[in-house]
């Protein structure tokens, strides 16, 4: 099924916000083709067997709840002690709307 | 004395005959002797060792009982735990520098049991990988052959362990990443069934399958060490509301060496075409070995294994794109490209271009690639099924018999590069051990001998909430083995 592209690992690489340069662009697209193409063997398995149905985690999860009662969490200090970038309080990151909004 | 086990250090120290300090302090003397040649630790904290150490001295001085079995007994830390205002890198540039606000649980119930940590451990970037080789720190080195790898993700516990740099380590294993290890290094390393230690402050890479455990040079050392990490935590919404097996007493069972009445299924799928025949003859020794201890022995097929790997290198990828997305550079991590010309999603492209290396890229990638529309059924949503086909493969299996057993890897410790420039080669050393992660199930390694020249590990697998099973076999195999670890040459 699977025949990666670079187009393909670019477009890839945007969605996961992840920058790539055409080094790497050469690199990935040939490696991403072999572990793909590899990994697609899962779908002959289930095609042969009938109602099986998927398990997204090994314990039956149920939600947990408790309390909603106020505790102790971190301090604004320790929340910003590993930030970037802080100002008055909060963290400061780069302008996140384009000039023309 | 760095050669004692952790049982023997702990009962001397809380004896009065030997201090903590001490104990610690010969430890940090070996890191700095030995560490040059193998790159296991990423930081060490002296410091913060010795003070654990010294209250421990200070409460048996005092005349106070021991505030856990393994009290005083010095640590290292995988580097994937966090540990409050000590470096947590993961093995990663974007982590560089990062000082926690918080302790993991595991790591808030080692400081409980008086355990000094001696410092961080090396691991592939954010645990991913079977060699060490993807930490942005360098490589680390196994003790047995510093040119070859020393097994991965944990390959820095594991050296530790093995070169006496520490008598126990803590690992993760989401794929393996204990039990590889473990095998290639000749100690033991457990994955406890999923759920079993709590995964509070264990930075994320795959959710479902992630699981801290014990790695120590015996059987019984393991089972001191589970007993302090294992239990309910509610800050882990996935943490398992049960009694902790009775792993220390099924140890201490097993050493008597009588396995009468116990039933081991061989896994049949795991053996043939890319073993190494070093392995399957130290394998084939080793259920002789349970044989002659009284179990009974019994071949099982579960044939659904055959799909686990890749399986898991769908499922583990895909969890991983979603977790690692908490790597934005906004809150905390790496930043890079900020001159004020450039957006937050610029910004956020670049510093996670600089931040992470190539199998972390890699696998990020293939994780979205089989989440996105149209690719997920035949990706992700296959993936998953398999996983139920595996789940019922062994639940099948432990309807016949108490444990299964498997080599842990199909090959001894490889060369240093050899396997970088191919994902799916390295990802052949995973082979045996993805299955019980996937059903999250308990599972560990002893080593069973060398091949080579390199050690080789006994896989055991047990089911969910039985790990005093498997730990009652191994203790009784490691009895009848005896050491391998004596054999190791001097660094």
């Amino acid at each position: 099924m699977p025949n990666i592209s670079r187009d393909e690992v670019a477009h890839l690489a945007k969605l996961a916000r992840l920058g790539v340069t055409d080094d790497e662009l050469d690199t990935f697209a040939p490696q991403l083709d072999v572990i793909l193409e590899s990994v697609a063997k899962v779908s002959e398995v289930v095609g042969t067997e009938q109602d099986v149905p998927p398990t997204s985690h090994a314990v039956e999860l149920t939600n947990v709840f408790r309390e909603d009662e106020v505790r102790q969490g971190l301090t604004q200090e320790q929340a910003l002690s590993g930030a970037p970038a802080a100002e008055d309080g909060r963290f400061r990151v780069p302008r996140i709307l384009g000039e023309e909004q | 004395m760095i050669k004692q086990t952790a049982a023997e250090l702990a009962a001397r120290i809380h004896a009065g005959e030997i201090s903590s300090v001490d104990v610690t302090q010969a430890h940090l003397d070996r890191i700095t002797k030995v560490d040059d040649q193998l790159n296991a630790f990423l930081h060490v904290d002296a410091e913060g060792a010795l003070a654990a150490a010294a209250k421990v001295d200070a409460d048996v001085a005092a005349g106070k009982p021991p505030v856990s079995p393994l009290a005083g007994v010095p640590l290292a830390l995988k580097d994937v735990m966090t540990t409050k205002g000590v470096p947590t890198t993961c093995g990663s540039k974007t982590l560089e520098g990062w000082l926690p606000p918080y302790d993991a649980t595991v790591t808030r119930k080692l400081r409980e049991a008086g355990v000094p940590i001696l410092g961080k451990t090396n691991m592939d970037e954010f645990a991913m990988g079977s060699s060490t080789e993807n930490s942005a720190y360098g490589p680390t080195r196994n003790p047995w052959d510093t040119s070859r790898i020393p097994g991965g993700s944990g390959g820095g516990s594991s050296a530790a362990i093995a070169s006496f740099e520490a008598p126990l380590a803590i690992g993760t294993d989401t794929g393996g990443s204990i039990r590889q290890p473990g095998a290639v290094t000749g100690t033991v390393g457990v994955k406890p069934t999923y759920g079993g230690v709590s995964r509070y402050g264990l930075v994320a890479f795959s959710s479902s399958l992630d699981q801290a455990g014990p790695c120590a040079r015996t059987v019984l050392d393991a089972a001191l060490l589970h007993e302090i990490i294992a239990g309910h935590d509610p800050m882990d919404s996935t943490s398992i509301n049960a009694p902790v097996p009775n792993v220390v007493e099924a140890a201490k069972q097993g050493a008597n060496g009588d396995l009468t009445g116990v039933k081991v299924g061989v896994v049949t799928e795991f053996s043939g075409e890319g073993y190494q025949q070093g392995v399957l003859d130290s394998f084939q020794a080793a259920v002789e070995q349970l044989r002659a201890l009284g179990a009974e022995v019994v071949e099982i097929s579960c044939p659904s294994f055959d799909y686990a790997l890749p399986a898991y290198y769908l499922i583990a990828p895909s969890e991983c794109s979603s977790n690692l997305a908490r790597f934005d550079a906004m809150r905390y991590g790496l930043r890079v490209g900020d001159d004020g010309d450039h957006s937050a999603e610029d910004v956020m492209s670049a510093s996670r271009e600089a931040g992470f290396g190539a199998e972390v890229k890699r696998r990020i990638m293939i994780g979205t690639y089989a989440l996105s529309s149209g690719y997920y059924d035949a990706y992700y949503g296959s993936a998953q099924q398999v996983r139920t086909l595996i789940t019922r493969d062994f639940a099948a299996a432990y309807e016949q018999v108490d444990v299964l057993v498997s080599p842990t890897t199909p090959t001894t410790a490889f060369k240093i590069g050899e396997r970088v420039d191919d994902p799916m080669a390295m990802y052949l050393a995973d082979l045996c051990t993805i299955p019980a992660n996937l059903a999250g199930n308990a599972a560990m390694s002893v080593p069973s001998g060398l091949a080579d020249g390199l050690p080789v590990g006994l896989q055991i697998m047990a089911p969910a909430l039985a790990d005093d099973r498997m730990y009652r076999v191994a203790a009784a195999y490691e009895s009848a083995r005896g050491p391998v670890l004596n054999e190791i040459p001097e660094l």
